[in-house]
């Protein structure tokens, strides 16, 4: 208790860094995107898609086996998709591949811990790692939309370790489920 | 504030290569520091429940570190009787208010008594309008706080909050602003979609906050007086953790409209648009120095782990301000701009931390030992913080920088509190 914590002890100066070089303004604005789905990427598609009206896009629902996995799984404060996942996301990129109208909404989560801003980055590092797999996979981009809700929507509640590792993680969501 | 000053010339490259030497220090442990010892009475025909003056001031003061308040709730003199002084040991008690609400409620006279002089100070008298008890105590505690310590209090701010209620089913969200102690809270908007990082703009009038109601993360500023709400940032992507600098020309937002978060500058009118950095990862968390809009602190992972950068924009020079830990976030400057308070995963967890902002040997000192800590705001006058706990829903936690007495306090909601944030100075006491 009689300590005198001394924050600070000297301050080197990084004089020579220092470039003092200005950012780039770009030019203006661009348009606003109001829009409540302006996540999907803006891709020209290279097959035809086979349009069917009146029809809900065909899901895999109530499909077993690996079909019927939804949720990767992500170590604290990582965004890379473990092998034991990989053998899932195969199943679903080839479900998408075979079902060109199927989609699918990737939404990444993060625990409670740490900064809510820090979350919703990280949990957008997550999707975007589990939409590259896909797309690596042969999946068409305009399939696919990767968004995040940090750590805004827990699927378990609580402050242990047990529901943390329950919250890291990516559900997949196919359009019409 | 002249480490400060240096630092920054420093890095626009103007001064020589030749270290400097700084010995800043802040006493951090009650040792240090002289706790002013006072007594409240309890005042005369006031209220016993959450409207009792006495009780309101003396929470008030013992929050800060500087004062140790003991409440008296039986009276042991009547007010504005001469004490008997020699019934007082000055070194337990310095200072004595006593007070008197007046029949009809409507008037408090108060005293101030010095125990160690012998001598009363002048009775002062305050007007207590409907419903206005605790604004009155809070006026009193700053005007004691302010007479005793020299500094301006802090207990008629405000504080900015999201309320989360209902299950992870069905949540709700609320914006809300509450008195800086919890109290008098209002809504400001509400959502079946997130809402999350309210942050106060610098006139105290208006908040930015992020809302998912339409699907996505959008920036909104909220005027308090009017009501009046307009997107501030919706580009493709996510539009995130919004933060306005001091001279109110620049917006500072993370975007992920290029594929990774990253930290964007726009213009207050509107009509520009400048990228602070390009890092591969994550960039977050913007803030500007309240007394630098060229200084900004941020988060980036680009080392490979979140760490606390400052950046000052006018040069581009860069100075990394966190090591040694693999986890910091949450960067607020203080409202002087020397210090930075951020959350850092330490030996006791996820910890309330303190840094000079000149600091370049990655100096950092824990404020509490309480783990799962979350978003730190300091108060308007920079003497306490006011922090969360993520296994606490509705508790929050006050800790004076000088001593670090820190206190937790209850939020009258059902449902999980997040993202407090404390007011500047400049906002108005009683917008409602």
């Amino acid at each position: 208790m009689k300590k005198i914590a001394q924050l600070i002890s000297s301050a080197v100066l990084l004089a020579g860094l220092a470039s003092c070089a200005r950012e780039e303004a770009y030019s203006s604005l661009p348009p606003q995107d109001e829009g409540a789905s302006g996540d999907a990427p803006q891709v020209v598609r290279t097959a035809p898609r086979v349009e069917r009206a009146g029809d809900k896009p065909p899901t895999p629902a109530n499909a077993t086996g690996l079909l019927g996995e939804r949720l990767v799984y992500f170590d604290f404060d990582k965004a890379v998709v473990r092998d034991d996942f990989l053998p899932m996301l195969a199943a679903h990129a080839e479900y998408l591949v075979e079902n060109p109208d199927a989609s699918v909404s990737l939404q990444g989560h993060a625990d409670e811990r740490g900064s809510t801003e820090y979350n919703l980055a990280l949990g957008q590092s997550r999707s975007d790692a589990v939409q590259e797999y896909l797309l690596a996979s042969g999946v068409f981009a305009d399939q696919i939309e990767a968004i995040s809700y940090g750590e805004e929507r827990p699927r378990a509640l609580g402050s242990d370790e047990a529901a943390w590792a329950e919250n890291r993680r990516v559900e997949i969501v196919y359009t019409g489920e | 504030m002249l480490l400060r000053r240096l630092g920054i010339l420093a890095l626009c490259g103007l001064l020589p290569l030749a270290p400097l030497r700084a010995a800043v220090e802040i006493q951090l442990e009650s040792q240090g520091v002289r706790r002013i010892p006072i007594l409240i009475q309890a005042f005369e025909g006031e209220q016993v429940d959450t409207r009792q003056l006495s009780r309101i001031i003396t929470d008030d003061l013992d929050r800060t570190g500087l004062f140790r308040a003991f409440h008296q709730p039986v009276p042991t003199l009547g007010p504005f009787e001469e004490p008997d002084y020699d019934a007082f040991d000055p070194s337990q008690q310095e200072y004595m208010l006593v007070g008197r609400v007046d029949a009809d409620g409507q008037r408090v006279t108060y005293q101030l008594i010095d125990l160690v002089t012998q001598r009363p100070d002048e009775a002062f008298a305050l007007a207590i309008g409907p419903g206005q008890e605790r604004l009155v105590a809070h006026t009193i505690a700053n005007w004691l706080y302010e007479k005793l310590a020299g500094i301006p209090g802090v207990f008629t701010s405000k504080i900015a909050y999201v309320l989360r209620t209902g299950d992870k089913r069905s949540a709700t969200y609320e914006l809300k602003v509450a008195d800086y102690d919890g109290f008098g809270a209002q809504t400001l908007i509400k959502s079946p979609e997130p809402i999350i990082s309210p942050e106060w703009m610098p006139d105290g009038n208006r908040i930015l906050y992020v809302s998912y109601e339409r699907k996505k993360p959008i920036v909104y500023e909220h005027q308090l007086l009017t009501g009046q709400r307009k997107v501030v940032a919706s580009f493709k992507g996510n539009n995130s953790s919004p933060a306005m600098s001091p001279d109110r020309r620049w917006i500072a937002v993370a975007l992920s409209e290029s594929g990774s978060t990253q930290i964007h500058l726009l213009s207050a009118d509107g009509t520009r648009k400048l990228r602070l950095r390009e890092s591969a990862g994550i960039d977050t968390e913007p803030v500007f120095s309240p007394t630098d809009p060229n200084l900004l602190a941020f988060v980036s992972d680009s080392s490979g782990s979140p760490q606390i950068y400052l950046r000052d924009r006018a040069s581009g020079a860069e100075r990394r301000l966190t090591f040694g830990s693999g986890y910091n976030v949450s960067p607020r400057f203080s409202p002087d701009g020397g210090m930075l308070t951020f959350i850092r995963r330490d030996a006791n967890g996820f910890n309330v931390h303190i840094a000079d902002s000149a600091a370049t040997d990655g100096a950092t000192v824990p404020l509490t030992g309480i783990d799962l800590a979350d978003s730190p705001s300091f108060s308007p006058n920079g003497e306490m913080l006011l922090f969360k706990n993520d296994a606490r829903p509705n508790i929050l936690y006050t800790v004076s920088i000088n001593g670090k007495i820190t206190r937790p306090f209850t939020i009258a909601e059902q449902g999980e509190i997040k993202d407090p944030a404390w007011s500047p100075a400049s906002t108005l006491n009683n917008w409602y």
